[in-house]
């Protein structure tokens, strides 16, 4: 995005003062802004001005109407809003920092040259684009109650988000909810935009955050069909609470490594990360929970390194590897039909697929060990109670064993090698073995290209089989009672 | 008794009348002389006297810009 030009930046639009376009166009300047509107000259004028009246306390600006009225709860979340506090950043940091103070200061100082150049404000949503991409009105200070998305969205959430949700990384198509035409708002909230109320940890802990749930319902959750409409793939009653949504239908997504912070010699400040790969990793959740009891989520690699406030303080993560490298994702790229969801076995067996030690370097590997997946055997290996294990997973569907609603798998042999066999559903109708029946006992076993002993029976062959025993008995039958008559008569 | 009743009808008339236009007043005056007479609201709503004075405050003001040795996304 490019940066607005220096007068853009400044520039009202005159229909911010009419009362009926912006009801804060009705509040003088410097009861905002501060400055002083009486000043013989410009320099004067600016002395005090407040670029952003919002950050860090919006209290005096916004609260004081805010407060009352039509949103009370906004402006008093504003502390703990975590896209003005930033404070998991600070969080985890700590988490993995040195326990000395001297260089925990050192590390806080050192963030808020950089990871805090990138909060944002009531006034960095809804009127102008963020200081981190060089600020600037939106809309000649027009007040937005939705805040724009290339101007305020994905400007920071660019690069990874933006970029997964455009479909701007090559080959990677865009997200289906933006391709059906929907905007960030459609499920990340100004409820869930303005927080909790609540300090967090982690970001995933805001409880009111947007999730696939609240418009895609699970199959054993009331639904109300007007509002959501049900997932009936079998796979999700199978998968669910065991698989996060993502490993099924994310894509690949960008994984970004190291990171060194520091001030070039101006005292500018800059950072160096590597170059960023697009992968795709299925990884273990490291914390479970009752709202996300997944075993299985989506892992991204995050540029933590040990070295990455080494320009201020040597030595300052001494306990990098007491938090995972490749944290939970959710990336923005979500597809019906997914490389990994063709068929069972594109994901189940597919050891390339889950994260595991040769996904780390040396000192990453004891700080994912939560989140490695151990690798498991081929399935015809994990198959090899059957008879031929190969042939069965070749011809046999999945879900025929692994029916959803049965308590477990079917593991006899006589399910599928019987006359009633499981092989064919409910819909296709039990096998009919009635004469009148001139085809293969199972037709649609055959059908599917599926072999079962037994199943290429036709009734009419059987029959004539029946009929050919009758008549050779009929005709030694007759052969004998004629040859006793005629030896009678002589 | 009916000509006193007509005087306080009036006299309440003429007192919301008043109030009316005294409350329209406090409530306007500031917002118009506002928007008429702040500095800041004539400058800023020009793009001629912004593009004027800004380009004037660029030239003066030492170029800060992002440092070269950055390398990679944020």
């Amino acid at each position: 995005m490019a940066p607005l030009e220096p007068y853009e930046k400044v520039y009202v639009d005159s229909d911010f003062l009419d009362e009926d376009e912006d009801v804060h166009g009705q509040i003088s300047c410097e009861a905002c802004h501060g400055g002083n509107p009486d000043a013989e000259t410009m320099k004067e004028a600016h002395e005090g001005v407040r670029k952003d009246p919002t950050y860090p306390d919006a209290t005096k600006s916004c609260g004081e109407c805010h407060l009352d009225g039509g949103h009370p709860e906004i402006a008093e979340k504003n502390s703990t809003n975590l896209h003005i506090s930033l404070s998991p950043f600070f969080k985890k940091i700590a988490h993995r920092a040195n326990p000395d103070g001297t260089v925990r200061d050192t590390i806080e100082g050192a963030m808020g040259t950089h990871c805090m150049a990138c909060h944002s404000s009531c006034g960095q949503c809804h009127v102008s684009r963020p200081a981190s991409v060089e600020g600037g009105l939106i809309e000649g200070h027009l007040f937005q109650k939705t805040p724009p998305v290339e101007t305020n969205c994905t400007s920071c959430h660019g690069s990874r988000v933006g970029n997964e949700f455009h479909g701007e990384n090559e080959g990677i198509p865009a997200d289906v909810h933006h391709t059906h035409g929907m905007a960030c708002k459609e499920c990340h909230t100004g409820d869930e935009m303005h927080g909790s109320g609540h300090d967090h940890f982690d970001r995933y802990e805001v409880a009111n955050r947007a999730k696939c749930e609240d418009c895609h319902k699970s199959p054993d959750s009331e639904i109300d069909e007007e509002a959501a409409k049900p997932l009936e793939h079998p796979s999700h009653m199978i998968h669910q609470d065991k698989v996060s949504c993502q490993v099924c239908h994310s894509v690949s997504y960008k994984n970004c490594y190291n990171c060194h912070v520091g001030e070039d010699t101006s005292g500018v400040p800059y950072f160096k990360t590597d170059s960023s790969k697009m992968d795709f990793k299925i990884g273990l959740n490291p914390r479970t929970s009752e709202e996300r009891p997944e075993k299985y989520v989506i892992v991204r690699h995050v540029p933590v390194s040990g070295n990455l406030f080494d320009f201020y303080v040597k030595d300052a993560l001494t306990n990098v590897d007491k938090a995972p490298t490749w944290k939970f994702a959710t990336p923005h790229n979500i597809q019906l039909k997914t490389p990994q969801n063709e068929t069972c076995l594109s994901c189940h067996g597919n050891n390339d697929l889950f994260l595991n030690e040769k996904d780390a370097t040396t000192w990453e590997i004891k700080a994912n060990e939560a989140v490695f997946v151990p690798l498991k055997p081929a399935p015809h290996v994990r198959h090899s109670w059957l008879e031929q294990p190969k042939l069965h997973l070749a011809k046999v569907d999945c879900l025929t064993c692994h029916d959803p609603s049965r308590a477990a798998p079917a593991k006899d042999c006589q399910e599928c090698h019987a006359a009633n066999t499981i092989l064919t559903t409910e819909a296709e109708g039990t096998p009919e073995y009635s004469l009148k029946n001139w085809r293969f006992t199972n037709q649609e076993l055959i059908d599917k290209g599926l072999y079962v002993v037994g199943s290429n029976r036709i009734p009419g062959l059987d029959l004539a089989g029946i009929l050919l025993i009758l008549l050779t008995f009929a005709g030694c039958a007759v052969h004998g009672a004629l040859r006793f008559l005629g030896r009678k008569r002589k | 008794m009916g000509a006193n009743r007509v005087d306080v009808r009036g006299i309440l008339r003429l007192l919301v009348i008043f109030v009316a236009a005294f409350v329209i007043l406090v409530w306007t005056a500031p917002i118009a002389s506002y928007a008429e007479e702040s500095s800041c609201i004539s400058c800023h709503t020009s793009t001629k006297k912004l593009l004027k004075v800004i380009r004037d405050i660029e030239a003066s003001k030492p170029k800060v810009e992002a440092s070269t040795e950055s390398e990679g996304e944020g």
